[in-house]
């Protein structure tokens, strides 16, 4: 992948990738722990 | 008798025979490699020729003893074969002076300045990569082995090993997997103990991610990127899982990665035609070390067959094409045939207990296994288009031991992507690949490796992660080149979230140990006993010797009530295990209602344990028959542990935690 263009994907791909990652587990961490507090 | 010493004995003996025989490699990965899929190919072999011994003299002759020379025997013979070939000369291997050449789809990318690179986010990674592996032990070393299916029949079928001395069939279906992945559990238990038997996947990890520093230097991934992909594994959160358990998924990564790693390397341009066949040997074996250890690599390693002998038939003679097929197919069989026949004889089904059709023809009687387990998958998945997604969520697991999670952690899901991207453009030179005399077939076949191995997942109909999970790990070998693309600054920028993912990866997997059940947590302390480990109905420890067990439906569901191994037991002297001894023999029942009671009373069973939801099969199965069967244990509970946690997971249409656990025991009357 020779270029800018391509060094710029590359790592755009990487960092958004790592980025939907680490939000949907935040996420999904944020909703069980509501449910767990919720809980009886 | 279990002997402490035969385990460092056995474990040495047959690294020492395999470094005999790996030394013909010149480069140290490929050595390392050789010498682990050699090492753990000569104790499985030691224990399969001592089986058939005993199972032809009727004599239980497998033991720590007899494994320990069987081990011996196969060192010296490699120490005399390859003295005796010294002798002869070399092979007159050439020497490769650079292991990782360039390739079609990896052209060797400019190094950039070394004083320009910060070594922290490599130092920050690696740091994290050994953290996980020593997380991995320590979990080992301070847990009882505790997976529904270690608990089962992987750990059951190593204790029924070591009693009966052979390596037979006792009693359950699962008894009739290949059984490779359990040798190792068996020379763990010589120790009298199971303590060491949640560490012996620990060195697949090890082999696996040798074995991904190695592919990613074939494909012409630099010295200082290499060593991500095997940090990448080594930071997934199901092999720092795996990495304590006594499964065998780990096992199988490791031999496919490492097999996959051979065969890779035997088609380098600059390969001998001798290093050529020694690669195709080893990685045939690798191969066939998977094949003879889970089912689920059947067909993976089947269809490798016809690729590899395609890309031998690319450039070569079809004489020597088949001749070195032949010798890749032999090493596919050499440490899995066994298995395949010990079945055909006990069963007429090589493949038992599965059923095997081709169309509307049934060649072999068995199970159905996408349509006894299949549901499995939703578990995982609510549908099958969720697993597109699903390197990037995150679901958690009956144990988290079991697969750790769906996700295969920040690592994985930050740089499959563009990995894949390279890949695929790899694919579209292709064509450039297989043109002229230096023709470079390594990044097709890792390619079309990678393809099989998830077609063969996918159609397989049983869409656990654990089991696409050594194919989905030759990714990591590509993601490694990426960060020689792009070069220069760009490069410490793919460093940088290289560590951040890796510090993400590990949170994760300290997030899931935590969220794992309180039975994870069942510690093992000096005194623990069986009955605290594993949570049994006080019940069962007063039952007499030799009290014949059913247990119902043992498949039915993940509970920690009933499982066989605490039951068998068996090894004398065990301080875990045997804290309250307890002879038993144990019968499976599957099937309605009629073929129960029927299997009953012609097993002369005295006790029916059975833990299932309070749904109609299993009242239909006993209380309408108040007359023969008498409850004497009852104890309702709720579902799922991480109900407490308020995920409803689903089964079928309605979620489990509408439907309570209720644990019964029933004794037969009038036996």
């Amino acid at each position: 992948m020779s270029g800018r263009c391509g060094r710029i994907l590359i790592v755009a791909s990487a960092g958004v990738s790592l980025l939907v990652y680490v939000l949907l587990h935040v996420g999904f961490f944020g909703l069980a722990l509501r449910s767990f507090l919720r809980s009886p | 008798m279990p002997d402490a010493l035969s385990l460092p004995l056995i474990v040495g003996l047959s690294a020492l025979g395999a470094w005999f025989v790996a030394r013909v490699e010149r480069c140290v990965t490929a050595r390392a490699v050789t010498v682990g899929v050699l090492a753990f190919a000569a104790t499985v072999l030691g224990a399969q020729v001592i089986a058939t011994l005993a199972a032809a003299t009727k004599k239980p002759l497998l033991g720590p003893w007899s494994l320990t020379l069987a081990v011996a025997a196969l060192a010296a013979l490699a120490w005399a074969v390859t003295r005796a070939r010294g002798k002869r000369g070399t092979r007159g291997r050439a020497k490769r002076a650079t292991q990782g050449r360039p390739t079609a789809a990896a052209p060797e990318p400019p190094a950039a300045p070394r004083h320009s690179e910060s070594r922290l986010p490599l130092m920050v990674a690696a740091a994290l990569g050994l953290a996980s592996l020593g997380s991995g032990i320590a979990l080992g070393l301070s847990n009882p082995p505790r997976e529904w299916d270690v608990l089962m029949y992987h750990l059951p079928r190593a204790v029924a090993w070591l009693q009966h001395g052979n390596l037979g069939h006792y009693g359950y279906s699962a008894a009739f997997y290949p059984g490779n992945g359990e040798v190792p559990l068996l020379v763990a238990l010589f120790q009298g103990t199971d303590r060491l038997t949640t560490l012996v996947q620990t060195p697949f990890a090890l082999l696996g991610a040798v074995a991904l520093y190695g592919l990613a230097r074939e494909l012409g991934a630099s010295r200082r990127s290499a060593p991500l992909a095997g940090l990448a594994f080594l930071l997934t959160p199901m092999v720092v899982f795996q990495t304590s358990t006594a499964m065998n998924d780990l096992t199988t990564a490791g031999v496919v990665i490492a097999g996959a790693y051979l065969l890779v390397r035997a088609f380098s341009p600059s390969s001998t035609p001798g290093a050529r066949r020694f690669d195709l040997a080893v990685g045939g074996i690798a191969f066939g070390l998977a094949l003879g250890t889970k089912y689920t690599a059947m067909i993976f390693v089947l269809a490798s067959l016809p690729v590899v002998a395609v890309a031998l038939r690319l450039g070569r003679d079809r004489r020597t094409a088949l001749r070195e097929t032949a010798l890749f197919a032999a090493a596919l069989a050499l440490p899995s045939v066994f298995w395949f026949a010990q079945n055909g004889i006990a069963t007429g089904n090589p493949f038992a207990p599965i059923l095997v059709k081709i169309g509307g023809w049934t060649v072999f009687h068995g199970t159905d296994v996408a349509a006894a387990y299949g549901s499995q998958q939703r578990v995982y998945a609510a549908t099958p288009l969720a697993w597109c997604a699903f390197p990037w969520t995150d679901r958690w697991m009956m144990h988290g031991t079991y697969s750790g999670s769906v996700g295969f952690g920040a690592v994985f899901a930050a740089f499959v992507v563009p990995a894949v991207v390279v890949l695929g453009r790899g694919t579209l030179r292709v064509r450039n690949a297989f043109r002229g005399a230096g023709r470079d077939l390594r990044a097709p076949l890792l390619l079309i490796l990678l393809a099989l191995g998830i077609a063969t997942w996918w159609t397989g109909g049983f869409h656990l992660p654990r089991y696409v999970w050594p194919f989905l790990a030759l990714l990591y070998a590509p993601a490694a080149l990426l960060f020689d693309e792009v070069g220069g600054r760009w490069r410490g920028v793919m460093l940088g979230l290289f560590a951040a993912a890796a510090l993400f990866s590990s949170m994760e997997t300290v997030r899931l140990i935590h969220a794992d059940d309180d039975f994870l947590w069942s510690r093992v302390r000096p005194g623990t006993t069986k009955r605290e480990c594993y949570h049994m109905p006080d019940l069962i420890y007063g039952l007499p010797p030799g009290t014949r067990i059913l247990l119902h439906r043992p498949t039915d569901s993940y509970y920690y009530r009933f499982f066989r191994y605490p039951l068998v037991g068996g090894i004398p002297g065990n301080e875990v295990v045997m804290a309250g001894d307890i002879d038993v023999d144990i019968v499976d029942a599957f099937g309605d209602t009629a073929a129960l009671h029927e299997g009953i009373r012609r097993e002369r069973v005295q006790y029916v344990f059975s833990r299932t939801l309070t749904s109609p099969p299993m009242r239909l199965c006993f209380d309408d028959c108040p007359n023969r069967y008498r409850q004497v244990f009852a104890k309702v509970e709720p579902q799922y542990p991480w109900h407490r946690r308020g995920i409803p997971v689903r089964e079928g249409a309605r979620t489990v935690r509408d439907f309570p656990v209720v644990t019964r025991i029933y004794r037969v009357l009038g036996t």
